[in-house]
């Protein structure tokens, strides 16, 4: 037998100088030892018997805790198991007779223990070794605080504020930027409070009764103060709560600084950022206006024009400004101005030609493939121009035994960094027919299609054998 | 300026009469010429937010056309709103900067199109053609 029979093991435990408590398996206390009543300030009387969250509840101004179900979890573990386990230290925050809360942090080792000594093989319960560990996490933060505002450079105050005093020790930084001089008022808060701007003041309050109600906790606090003369100035309060040792009250200590410089920085980037977007929008509205009246010079030129021939020509370069302008609609849509969507830009596209070209009299329909790919704005613009071309041809060009005629464009990568553009139609054409049918007599259509592979780095194909297939392929 | 052509043949339903309301000649003179090949008659341009009234108290059209930002500064949206709360005359709005417009103006102006320059071709034909049908009906 490990222990002599003449030892009382309740000594034993209640002489241990770690704190520890032993839990059943729904997490009601059946033992406590001395160390873990001092350590919490309870009686054992208030503890024994009771589930261990509803002597301790949790802080409802902490959303971190939820460590019920973590110590519930283990320690069905370990009662399962029979292996002790360390938990990681997690914060709760532990309820003073006054109703405050204190910030502390705990560090639990959950041990297997039998209560049935005829049955030492079956553990019924966890024995816990509760170790407090607020001042190794929190860097001694509480006795430290004062010490550490203190040493923030000269431009930033320091400040203590009594709550239920309403009392403000501070360094004579804080009286300059509430407008006050030296010594003006004594350590009342209230003239503090009242050169608060009114907006602010409601958040400010708030802030303070829940820094007030958990000792320990972070404050901060931006706001602005209003000076009898008008002047504002924007502060940044930050600091923490903690209770004094000597007087026992609950205080606020913290910094404050004037950021009103960088306020004003941020209204004068906000106001240039303004201007620019404004400057955007105004050249926008130009270059629309502008491509509307190239069009319509163009279509009055068409309007005026008896040759048929002349005509069409004009109607062909109206449909060029709308590739062109198609292109400008999608830039503006978009955040990004140096590269364009492809797939969204081409269904743009696709509308403008639809509605140019089906007064022509012909049933078409235009099916675009294309993958999400992103072009920069130059290549955008040749390649829907060709697209226009290509298009605007089989239209024209292509003929159909039964009047339906379908074009396909389809755009995906090729190849390695290559795209390959393909403009397909299901028509007909004579196979000694030009390489390139032509939307005008002077041949335009032939050369631009060409020049602006070119201009792609890239190479046509062509291929007749069944419909007319154009294909561009280029580096993407 | 706009004459009051009528193309329309007498079996077609009956031309609307429309104002232009555009300070660029160009594109007004494009506007009317569209228009009057549609079959319509353009019963005049108008280059000001005022004129634009004044030519709809003369005139009394059943539509009009409004540009946004036109000569001597003045709104498109005034005297679309002008038209419509006054005159119950509709219109169609058309420019580059349809975004002009607030949620406020469009809801008190009720156009019947808002469309983006540059035009799409037969874009303007689309939205007179389902009015003209629709009054027909």
């Amino acid at each position: 037998m490990a222990v002599d029979a003449l030892i009382d093991v309740g000594l034993l435990f209640d002489a241990a100088p770690i704190a520890q408590i032993v839990l059943d398996s729904d997490l009601h206390i059946v033992a406590a030892n001395l160390s873990y009543c001092a350590m919490i300030g309870r009686g054992r009387e208030e503890l024994i018997g009771k589930n261990a969250y509803e002597i301790f509840k949790a802080n409802p101004d902490d959303p971190d805790a939820d460590n019920e179900a973590a110590l519930q979890a283990t320690v069905l573990r370990v009662l399962g198991t029979g292996v002790a386990e360390e938990m990681t230290p997690h914060q709760h925050d532990i309820q003073d007779a006054d109703g405050h809360y204190t910030v502390r942090h705990w560090q639990l080792t959950v041990s297997p223990v039998f209560t049935d000594s005829t049955k030492p093989d079956v553990t019924t319960h966890a024995l816990i070794c509760v170790e407090d560990v607020t001042k190794a996490v929190l860097g001694l933060r509480i006795n430290e605080a004062k010490s550490r505002a203190a040493m923030r450079g000269t431009d930033i105050t320091y400040f203590e504020f009594d709550y239920a005093n309403h009392t403000l020790e501070r360094t004579p930084q804080l009286d300059a930027m509430f407008g006050f001089d030296h010594n003006e008022t004594g350590n009342d808060v209230q003239p503090f409070f009242e050169r608060i701007y009114p907006d602010d003041l409601p958040a400010i309050n708030d802030e303070i009764e829940r820094v007030v109600r958990t000792v320990g906790s972070n404050y901060q606090n931006d706001y602005r103060s209003l000076w009898p003369d008008g002047t504002v100035r924007w502060l940044m309060g930050r600091g923490e709560s903690i209770r004094d040792p000597q007087t026992q009250s609950i205080l606020i200590v913290g910094v404050v600084l004037d950021v009103t410089d960088f306020k004003l920085n941020e209204a004068r980037l906000q106001s240039a950022l303004d201007t620019q977007n404004l400057l955007m929008s105004e050249v926008n509205h130009r270059v629309k206006n502008s491509l509307q009246m190239v069009s319509s010079i163009l279509n009055l030129e068409a309007q005026q024009t008896k040759d048929a021939v002349a005509r069409d020509v004009l109607r062909a370069a109206t449909a060029r400004v709308h590739a062109v302008a198609a292109i400008h609609a999608s830039l503006y849509d978009g955040e990004d101005l140096e590269s364009v969507r492809l797939d969204t830009y081409l269904e743009r596209l696709k509308e403008h030609l639809i509605t140019s070209l089906s007064s022509e009299g012909t049933q078409m329909r235009i099916i675009l493939d294309v993958e999400p790919i992103r072009l920069s704005t130059d290549k955008a613009v040749t390649l829907s121009l060709a697209v226009n071309e290509l298009v605007t041809n089989s239209f024209k060009h292509g003929t159909w035994a039964d009047g339906q005629g379908t074009v396909k464009v389809w755009l995906r990568r090729h190849d390695n960094n290559k795209i390959a553009l393909d403009v397909i139609d299901n028509g007909t054409q004579r196979a000694d027919g030009p390489l390139v049918r032509e939307t005008t007599p002077s041949g335009l259509g032939t050369r631009l299609i060409a020049g602006m592979a070119a201009q792609l780095n890239g190479k046509i194909e062509e291929d007749h054998t069944d419909g007319w297939r154009t294909r561009i392929i280029f580096p993407g | 300026m706009g004459g009051e052509r009528a193309l329309s043949s007498p079996d077609k339903e009956p031309a609307l009469r429309i104002l232009v309301v555009e300070d660029n000649v160009f594109i007004a003179f494009d506007l009317e010429a569209q228009i009057q090949d549609m079959g319509h008659v353009v019963v005049g341009i108008a280059m000001t937010a005022s004129s634009a009234i004044e030519m709809s108290n003369q005139h009394r059209p059943d539509l009009a056309i409004v540009d946004l930002q036109l000569a001597d500064g003045s709104r498109g949206q005034d005297a679309a709103e002008h038209l419509r709360t006054e005159l119950e005359i509709p219109s169609i709005i058309v420019s580059g900067s349809l975004h002009h417009v607030t949620a406020d103006e469009r809801a008190i102006i009720q156009p019947i199109a808002m469309l983006s320059k540059p035009l799409l071709p037969n874009e303007l034909r689309q939205v007179i053609d389902k009015m003209a049908s629709s009054q027909r009906a």
